[in-house]
This record gives C-alpha cells, structure tokens and sequence, in this order.
C-alpha cells in the first residue's frame, strides 16, 4: 500500500516537472486548441463564453424557475441562482474536459505519429483548453457571493480548482489512453458524464436525495468536489474534511490508475492509434 | 560525440485482430499482438555535419528508420541514441492548421513542433524571405498549393540550425528551383556542424547532397557507404530505370503540375534527328520545344540532361549560358530549336527536358521531358560518366 502511494506521488511529481518544463508548448497548444475550435467562426472566442452562458440559463429556467427549487435550512437559505452556478460551473468545466479529453489521443494522432510530443501534453491541453472559458464564471461566482461571504474564504476556491484540474487531467488521461485502444469507451464515457449530473448535487442539494440513494451520490467522484465549492462559496468555510478526504482518495486512485496505463502505453501508442 | 548512434535497432508494429486484444494489452500487460518487423538490426552511426541518404523501394523501412531516428517510435530492439536537438519534416504540413494563416501557423504551430517562440520571432524575416511565399504569408494555408506549405514547412524546420535534422521525402514536391534552394540551405546548416539524414526518390537529390547512403530492403541494411556507389549499386539491383526516371520526371514536371503558372506552358518537346529518339554517338541532337504564352513578358530558355538511369545530373544550362539574352514574348504559340553536342554521352538513355524559365532564372515557368538512346558502336567498357574522346600517340621514346 505504502509503495503505491509513494508511486502515485513519485509519478505526480514527474508530471509537474514535465507540465512545468514544457509550459510555453503547453500554452502554444492550449491556444491554438482554443482558436481552432472557433477558427471561421464570426462570434470567434466569445463562443467559449456564450455556450456555457446559455446552458446556464437553460438550467436555471427548468430547475429555478418552472421547478422553483428551493434550498433547506442547512444551505443557509441561500439563493437558488448562487447554489447551482457554483456547483454548475466547476461541473461543466469538468463535463468539457472530460468530452473532450478522451478523445484528444485520437483527435491529435497525426501530431503523435509525426512530432515528438508527450501524450501528457495533449491530454492537459485538453482539460485546460475548456477549463480557461470558465475563469471568467468563478469571477462572476466570486462577484456574486462577495456581499455576504467573508472574502478571505473564497480564496479556498484556488486549491480546491487545482484538485479539480488534477482529478480532471487524471481521469481522461486514462480515458483518452483507453479511447486510443479502443474507440467505443471515448463514446461510452460521454454518455457516462452526460448522466452524471442527476447523480451529484449540482441541480438539487443533497438534502433532497432520499436516504437510500445517497451512497449512489457518493459513488460520484464529483460530489465531493460538488460540496467543498458549496461550503466555500454559501456558507465561507473550508469544504469538510470528509470532502477532502474523498477528494484526495479519488485524487490518488485516479493517479495510480493512469501512471499504470500510462507505462504500458508509452513505447505503443503510435503503433496503437 | 556522434550526434546518432542506432546499435542493432529494430521497430516491430503490433498489429491486432480485434481492437478488444489492443484494450487487454493495455489494461492487463498482456501480449496479444502479431509482431510486424518493419526494420530489423540497423548500425549506423552519424557524426556532425553528416549527410546520410536514405534509399530503398516503398516499404523498405524508410520511414520507420527516420521515425526511431526522431523520437517519434520507441525501438522494440537494440538502441537508439541521439545527442541534441531534433527536428524532422516526416510529412508535408504536419501541425499546421488549415484555417490559420502562414504567418499565424509559424507561431502558433512552430511551438507544437517543438521550436521554441522566441526562435521564431527572431529568425521570422529570414523564414520569410526564404519561404518565398509573400504576401500569401498572410491567407490561411487551406488555400496553399503542396509546393507553398512545403515551401513554409522547409523554411520554418531548417531556420533553427538543429543538431540533428530529419528530411523524410518533402522534397518531392515544389519546383526544381526552389529543391535546389532547399539542397543549398541544407548543405549550409550540414557545414554549421548539424547531422542530416534524407530520404528520397530522386537518386539525383541523393547524391547530389549526401556523402553516404544506407540501402535498406525489407527492413534491414542492405548497404551502407559513399552515396554514389550506394546509389548506383541500388539503381542496377533493382534493375529497372525507372526509380532513376521517375524521379526525374516527378522533379521536372511539377512545376507543369502546378495550376497557379498561368503564364505560358510548353505543350511539346520533340527530337527532330533523322533516326528519332537513337542518336549514334557524335551526332548533334536536335530539338523542337514548342510553347504557348499566355501572359506577356520576357523569357528565357533552358534544357537539362539527365541519366535515365540514375537522375544524375549531366548538364544544365540556360540560353542565358550561350550569350541570349531574355526575349520578349506577346501572348501566342511558339517554337524554339536548338542543338546540342552529344559528344560526351556514352552509350545510355538519357533524358532531356527542355522547358521556360522566368527573365531573372529564378522560377521554372514549365518543362517538358524527350527520352533519347545514345547508341555507340565501340562503347568504353570501363565505368565513367562520359566519354571525353581521347587521342591516343604511341610514339617510341628511346631506341635501344
């Protein structure tokens, strides 16, 4: 057990030198990601922004308004609109990386044929790209909450963002090697994450899941995620330890998992793809 | 330090049945693949300023020899080590995006490719200049012919002065002025110290640049040694001329290829000698090279000979050459003849292209190929690239 976890922290070390050493192509290839996507397109960039604006209201329409969700006392009575974008946010971010991460193996496999390049590159890229759109959203959150939280509390958001990108990275490193070897699971995946969102307390707070169906909410690697952004943004307090434990277990799992698919895959995936 | 060093090195590609045996292998370790050997036990060892030339028929192993050479596949055997800096071309194009402009993809791309910005930034004008591509710089690639993002890839890859550089059949395409330019600018960084390792179909390109060659057939070295033999062993093994003619053919005709030349074209080249296309040694060749003009201004003309054989260039020159200078053509059809001396051809096919080429020399406006047979009654039997015609005075010098 020590020897997995010390391998789980060894490799996420070697990780960040390389992410860290190889900065300048990893923000080339972030960029390049985000204006190719839009490239030919006359809205250009501001479709990175306008997407998740829309889907946003869409949500809010359905669940805040025609459903009148409400919140109970232990949200603090908080306002619906400020509950769901601060959990909707990060999960959409989440959502993109991971659509679109699982197939950046395959999307980049002319590069990975031809260019030197670590595949871990192309799958950061990938969780980054979308992740960038969102920025401006946490600010939005930040700007909503200020009145009535304690501002020093919101500075929690950054590490806990940063376990989020790493959890994010993780998981579709290990999908986007699986995607390479095999198309279909890129696809089951999205179905997957797609469903995801009734299964975490993004929409409806946990206190409205009956008793039985709880631990399935917790099978969710989000739903801690979920709830330390609650805690940070309603109620200006650290997420519980309970969330940053399940967090951190997810963290390493996930870790573990991809250093070991990532060893095998290392002198095959240009053969693979 | 040699700059490559591959010791027994070998690349097998796992090919699978079914993409579920490809998930077992990656999720269990297992090892449910065929091997397919594409290259097997190759030693080579390149030092700075190395030229090797890479040659063999398609599926020889080429590729994969280059791709272990550039980091891009891991050997499955032996090793592959390699002291600085990489780049390679080993496709035309490679990480350009078509909707972004020559300019945006030199920035936006170059970095993916593993050239540092600031490199970029500061030798852009020289790219610029080099690429020849002008204001089409600024149009996105999509709408580049081959020849323009070869033209853009070739400057980019071969302004940063590598330790090791990589050339993997690029110089298939583009005119024959601008390959030229390109075997210039790679014999310049070859003299700055970087090891360059080429492939190509033209057996000309190849031993007009390279020192040494390595013949690969079926994945293993068949030879390895100075280019001209290597080539030469490889063009006469393999039998047939026409490794050496479709090369020339390919480097000659592209520029007639290219749509963009809507200036005039040459629409027939035709030996006029009395026997056709077998000329007996000595005798003058005579052709016609009929063009049409389509767009006014002044040209000039040229004709190259080439070994049919080989590719090896015999000789090139421009009526410039002569003393003729540039003329004046209104749009129209014309006819040009000229002679040349066959003197120096040994016995052989040959092929001869005549062709336009704009007032400065710079651009080959359009070519066109005739194949002749030189035919010599006493032919030299000793190797050579032409008979120089010797007078042989045998004269006693000293009596006893």
């Amino acid at each position: 057990m020590t020897n997995a976890v010390s391998a789980v922290w060894h490799s996420s070390q070697l990780l960040i030198a390389l992410l860290w050493n190889a900065r300048s192509r990893l923000w080339a290839l972030v960029l390049r990601d985000l204006r190719s996507q839009y490239a030919g397109s006359s809205l250009g960039v501001y479709w990175a922004l306008l997407r998740p604006l829309l889907q946003i209201a869409a949500y809010y329409f359905a669940f805040g308004i025609v459903l009148e969700a409400r919140l109970g006392k232990e949200q603090g009575g908080a306002d619906y609109a400020v509950y769901l974008l601060s959990g909707l946010i990060p999960w959409m971010c989440f959502r993109e990386g991971v659509s679109k991460g699982s197939h950046s193996l395959v999307a980049d496999a002319a590069l990975i044929k031809k260019v030197r390049v670590p595949f871990e590159l192309l799958t950061a890229k990938a969780v980054l790209a979308p992740a960038l759109a969102y920025l401006p959203f946490i600010v939005l959150v930040w700007a909503l909450t200020a009145a009535s939280v304690e501002f020093a509390s919101l500075t929690f958001l950054l590490p806990w963002m940063v376990l989020q990108i790493f959890f994010t990275f993780y998981l579709v490193h290990c999908m986007a090697l699986l995607t390479a070897v095999m198309r279909d699971i890129g696809e089951t995946c999205n179905v997957v994450v797609g469903m995801l969102i009734f299964f975490s307390p993004v929409l409806f707070p946990m206190s409205r899941v009956p008793d039985g169906f709880k631990l399935l909410m917790y099978i969710n690697p989000m739903t801690p995620i979920v709830e330390g952004y609650h805690s940070i943004v309603l109620a200006g307090q650290l997420p519980s330890a309970g969330d940053v434990l399940a967090g951190f277990v997810w963290l390493a799992v996930m870790a573990g998992i991809a250093t070991a698919l990532h060893e095998r895959a290392r002198e095959n995936l240009a053969d693979w793809l | 330090m040699s700059r490559v060093r591959l010791s027994g090195a070998g690349k097998a590609y796992r090919t699978y049945r079914r993409p579920q045996d490809r998930l077992r292998d990656l999720v269990f370790g297992t090892e449910s693949f065929h091997a397919q050997w594409a290259i097997r036990g190759v030693d080579l060892v390149l030092e700075q300023g190395d030229s090797l030339g890479v040659i063999g028929n398609n599926g020889a192993g080429k590729s994969t020899l280059m791709k272990l050479v550039a980091g891009v596949l891991t050997p499955s055997c032996g090793h592959v080590e390699v002291n600085g800096r990489v780049t390679a071309i080993l496709e035309l194009g490679t990480g350009f995006h078509p909707e972004f402009t020559g300019r945006e993809n030199l920035f936006y791309s170059a970095e993916v490719l593993g050239v540092p910005r600031q490199e970029i930034v500061d030798r852009a004008d020289d790219i610029l200049t080099f690429s020849e591509l002008g204001d089409a710089i600024d149009d996105p690639i999509k709408t580049y012919s081959t020849g323009m993002v070869m033209r853009l890839g070739f400057s980019l890859m071969t302004s940063i002065h590598p330790d090791v550089l990589i050339v993997d059949e690029a110089l298939a395409v583009g005119d024959q002025i601008f390959k030229q330019k390109c075997i210039k600018r790679m014999s310049e960084i070859r003299e700055s110290g970087t090891a360059i390792m080429f492939s190509s179909h033209s057996m000309h390109q190849v031993t007009q640049f390279c020192d040494r060659a390595i013949w690969l057939e079926k994945g293993s070295t068949v030879a390895l040694g100075p280019a001209a033999e290597i080539v030469d062993r490889y063009v006469a093994a393999t039998g047939n001329a026409d490794q050496g003619k479709r090369s020339a053919v390919n480097d000659i005709q592209q520029p007639e290829g290219q749509s963009e030349n809507t200036r005039c074209r040459v629409t027939n080249v035709e030996v006029l000698n009395e026997g056709g296309t077998v000329i007996r040694r000595g005798e003058g060749l005579h052709v016609a090279v009929e063009f049409e003009v389509r767009v006014a201004d002044r040209y000039n003309f040229g004709i190259a000979i080439d070994r049919r054989e080989t590719g090896q260039r015999l000789a090139a020159e421009t009526a410039r050459d002569t003393g003729l200078p540039s003329l004046h053509f209104s749009p129209g059809e014309y006819r040009v003849e000229f002679s040349i001396d066959t003197h120096p051809l040994r016995r052989g096919g040959y092929l001869v292209a005549a062709g336009l080429l704009d007032e400065s020399l710079l651009r080959v406006e359009g070519y066109r190929l005739a194949e002749i047979e030189v035919e010599d009654p006493s032919p030299a039997s000793s190797p050579g690239m032409m008979r120089v015609g010797v007078q042989w005075d045998v004269k006693r010098s000293h009596y006893k």
